[in-house]
């Protein structure tokens, strides 16, 4: 199974990048969007949304995007 | 005969919802005047709508006693998924009350206020703050009325069950979206605040979904139900 | 239906669709996590109204114990994954203890970290940070306390020789709601103690 060594790596590389205590808004989007590819691992593998029917893994897709893009807009319009 | 009046009780949940948001409407209420506003600004507020303010709490008093035709067919439903849920139907009944009186009673706090808008303005903050925080921090009886009519839900076992299950899910999901108001005792500003983006728009949001959600599904299940009638009329012996 | 019977039924998950759960459990899982947005939101504004005073508030927290509650959330959701798919093949989840076991490290790192926060001097009414986070952590903890119920019940499922369709239902459910908690959590640890 590979999903869980990516995901604490990911877990890993976003808290070196995060400790850094760097304001760079570059580096706090790329925390906000390993933060949402490990969601969607999560629901994908670990939920088994990868096997469920096109409306139920479509509406996770919808929400994992949409928090993403409205996260990334906050961060980077204020 | 019992089909209908079961139809006839839970339909008043949209006559409860269109009253409740018209009266918020013709009160003002919709945005809320904000906690941070200074006495006088409260006062002025009074004074300036005060017509409007005391029609629409007249509306919403009224829209207060339209709950229990459906809070009562909420209950006559749960008893019919299985006469054993009795108990979970009673609670339902107490929390549904509850909620009768977690309308009544600000309402008539806020007509109070309304009443004299002339008076010292730090008096007509304390009744406008004692109103506000009734109307939005009494999410607790509904937070147990969703929560035990979706265990009541969960425990149809018949194949085809007299609520969809799902509804039941939806109601744990709105008991959640009910808790924040309990902080707005914390806040004077922010989203927990009484005219927060969490304590007000979600849970008051999340109020209208439940009985726009419930009410159709509460009237077709009527349809299911036994039609037991009324103590007939002797046919004469022919 | 008996877990062999349910066998059949999984075996084949990339040619059959499947829904985790009963379908109903979705709109309480997904409606939960758009609330969760909502909150992610409310970080994300505060910390593009005031980054100094985010900045200067998120030092006073420990984001190693937050990294350590994280490597415990998705441990536990590993080990509940690989301990669904052995209740399923009808094979003893040995794993499901363990993932208890690291539900109930996670809560106790937290209430560690609380305590340290709040022994630093700063309390829910500090400023809207420690609101922020003291508020939606702890509704987020609220939520594992009933993923701990959700482990326990899986666990007791496990125990049986045989699942019903009902029973193995119950327990895909379980799982996926413990996943939610861990997924939550996934987004709430980057903004409060990462971006900075």
């Amino acid at each position: 199974m590979w999903v869980f060594p990516v995901l604490v790596l990911a877990t890993l590389s976003s808290w070196l990048l995060g400790i850094e205590g760097s304001t760079s808004t570059l580096i706090g989007c790329a925390v906000v969007v390993i933060a949402l590819i490990k969601v969607r691992l999560v629901g994908l593998h670990f939920m088994e949304l990868r096997n469920a029917p096109a409306a139920l893994r479509g509406a996770f897709e919808v929400y994992v995007v949409a928090t993403g893009a409205t996260l990334l807009t906050l961060y980077l319009v204020l | 005969m019992s089909r209908r009046i079961l139809t006839v009780c839970a339909s008043f949940g949209y006559l409860f919802i269109g009253l409740f948001f018209a009266a918020l409407l013709i009160a003002h209420w919709i945005p809320p005047m904000a906690p941070s506003w200074s006495a006088e600004r409260v006062a002025a507020f009074y004074t300036d709508h005060a017509n409007s303010i005391r029609a629409g709490l007249v509306v919403m008093l009224v829209g207060a006693v339209a709950t229990a035709p459906f809070v009562a067919a909420l209950s006559s439903l749960i008893r019919r998924i299985d006469s054993r849920l009795e108990p979970l139907a009673a609670i339902q009944l107490v929390c549904g009350a509850a909620n009768v009186a977690a309308i009544f009673v600000p309402v008539l706090i806020f007509t109070a206020t309304a009443y004299r808008p002339d008076r010292s303005p730090d008096i007509t903050m304390a009744l406008n703050d004692t109103a506000w925080i009734m109307l939005v921090m009494n999410a607790f009886p509904a937070v147990g009325q969703a929560i035990v009519v979706g265990v009541a839900i969960l425990a149809d076992k018949r194949p085809t069950p007299l609520l969809p299950r799902w509804a039941a899910y939806l109601n744990f999901w709105m008991a959640f979206l009910f808790l924040p108001s309990i902080l707005l005792t914390f806040f004077k500003t922010g989203p927990f605040a009484w005219n927060g983006i969490l304590s007000f728009w979600v849970a008051a949001g999340a109020f209208g979904v439940w009985f726009l959600v419930m009410t159709p599904l509460m009237m077709r299940a009527a349809k299911r139900v036994d039609d037991d009638r009324a103590p007939a009329v002797l046919e004469p012996v022919a | 239906m008996t877990a062999t019977a349910a066998r059949t039924e999984h075996s084949a998950p990339q040619r059959h669709r499947h829904i985790p759960g009963e379908p109903g459990l979705w709109v309480f899982l997904l409606g939960d996590m758009i609330m969760f947005s909502v909150f992610f939101g409310f970080v994300a504004v505060l910390h593009g109204r005031h980054p100094r005073m985010f900045r200067t508030s998120q030092q006073a927290l420990h984001p190693d114990l937050g990294l350590l509650n994280t490597l415990l959330l998705l441990t536990a959701s590993a080990l509940v994954a690989r301990g669904l798919r052995q209740l399923r093949s009808g094979r003893p989840a040995r794993t499901l203890p363990w993932a208890l076991l690291c539900a109930l490290g996670f809560a106790a790192v937290k209430a560690c970290e609380y305590a340290l926060v709040i022994r630093g001097g700063h309390t829910p009414s500090s400023n809207d940070f420690f609101m922020y986070y003291f508020v939606f952590t702890g509704i987020h903890l609220a939520h594992l306390a009933i993923g701990i119920g959700a482990l326990t019940v899986l666990i007791v499922l496990s125990r049986r020789p045989a699942l019903s369709r009902g029973q193995l239902l119950a327990a895909e459910g379980a799982a996926a709601y413990w996943h939610m908690v861990d997924l939550l959590w996934l987004v709430l640890f980057p903004l409060f103690y990462l971006v900075a």
